[in-house]
């Protein structure tokens, strides 16, 4: 994903239109824009979930096993520095934003993100848009929760 | 009739939207109502606004197009004015403080970047830089208790909380420079370490990504950089959200 907006943006330096992936501005068109007063801004349910969802409460007892794990995961034999920086970067851009693995937290906060992205391919694919996210968003949540 | 409400725009601005379509399911047609040197830009409102993907999409793809064309005050979605009266009502009442806006936006786009951390490259480097942790790893990898676990995870996240503000601040001072304005919004556990929009030239993008590309040399060991636009400028609307880079 960074590197497809990466290329993006530098392929359209001159201003191109199109305007990244849907859930990249999507708190953008929700959460801001001018405001006035008069006018009504309908609220949206389930669409405002989605903002929502993403934040994980942090301090608590799960999140710290959950961190506890993740680093007992770690191979720290392995040493990072036998790969040159610039090898590191090539191999980072050729495989786009995703960490090789997902870790405690940045794996839940992805989770959503995919689940919206999965359900827009979905939609596109069967030519159908009317279908909504937040039910499985929520089941995805319950496992993270458990 | 009902107003689904696009974004405010100068009198001259061309408003060239003949291949667009407004929200809802009828793809309503897009008009322009005008007063004085200012216009709006609205579709009839769809009967019940839902937020759906198509919908987003319609909203964004006008305001790009207003984007290219001249300067723009973009609404955010779902915002609907009764009828035709109160539009342009609101649009007289405000009208210097819209000139003002679109003076500040003329000829500028937002890209918002977004920073999270290469969350096991970070957690290694926070292991290794401190024996008390590499005890601890040791031990509850092994099998040791509940309590040490608890412990292990405690300082960890708040070594990741010390590092989220420290990346944080070292990408915004190599983007901030690029930028005429910069609005972030506040980082919050398991969003990104970073979330800022920043108001750049049209013609000054290229020299955005440059800098957005030397952060990503500097730090994108650890760091994911993810930055989208030109987008319209929906951070820099209101003048108390945003300050001055």
């Amino acid at each position: 994903m960074t590197v497809a907006t990466q290329q993006n943006s530098q392929a359209s330096g001159s201003g191109g239109g199109r305007s990244g992936s849907l859930y990249d501005v999507l708190e953008l068109i929700l959460d801001r824009g001018l405001v006035i007063d008069a006018f009504v801004r309908v609220s949206l349910v389930g669409i405002e979930l989605l903002t929502i969802d993403v934040r994980v409460v942090v301090a608590s007892v799960d999140t710290y096993l959950r961190f506890a794990e993740a680093c007992n995961r770690l191979d720290l034999t392995h040493n990072s520095k036998s790969e040159t920086l610039p090898e590191m970067i090539g191999s980072i851009t050729e495989k786009g934003a995703k960490g090789k693995s997902k870790g405690a937290l940045s794996g839940a906060v992805e989770t959503v993100a995919e689940s919206f992205r999965d359900g827009r391919e979905e939609a596109s694919g069967k030519g159908r848009d009317d279908e909504e996210q937040p039910r499985r968003r929520s089941a995805r949540r319950k496992e993270e929760a458990s | 009739m009902t107003f689904y409400l696009y974004g405010i725009i100068r009198g001259d601005h061309p408003a060239d939207l003949s291949s667009h379509h407004g929200v809802g399911p009828d793809r309503p047609p897009l008009r322009v109502l005008r007063d004085g040197g200012l216009a709006v830009v609205v579709s009839e409102a769809p009967r019940d606004l839902r937020g759906k993907r198509r919908d987003l999409i319609a909203h964004q793809r006008v305001l790009d197009a207003l984007g290219e064309q001249g300067a723009v005050l973009p609404f955010g979605f779902g915002v609907v004015s009764p009828d035709e009266g109160t539009v342009l009502r609101e649009l007289a009442a405000g009208a210097a403080h819209f000139s003002h806006l679109l003076d500040e936006v003329d000829q500028m786009v937002e890209i918002n970047v977004k920073v999270t951390h290469r969350e096991d490259v970070v957690l290694r480097q926070i292991l290794l830089a401190d024996p008390e942790l590499l005890r601890l790893n040791e031990r509850t990898r092994e099998g040791a208790g509940h309590q040490d676990r608890l412990r292990l995870g405690e300082l960890v996240a708040g070594a990741l909380d010390v590092r989220r503000r420290e990346d944080a601040s070292a990408v915004l001072d190599v983007l901030g420079p690029a930028a005429h304005q910069v609005s972030t919004v506040p980082s919050e556990v398991g969003g990104p370490l970073l979330n800022a929009s920043f108001l750049v030239p049209r013609d000054g993008m290229e020299s955005f990504h440059d800098q957005v590309a030397v952060a990503e040399r500097r730090f994108g060991e650890w760091l994911e950089i993810r930055a989208v636009g030109p987008l319209p400028p929906y951070s820099f609307v209101d003048l108390r959200a945003s300050t001055a880079a």
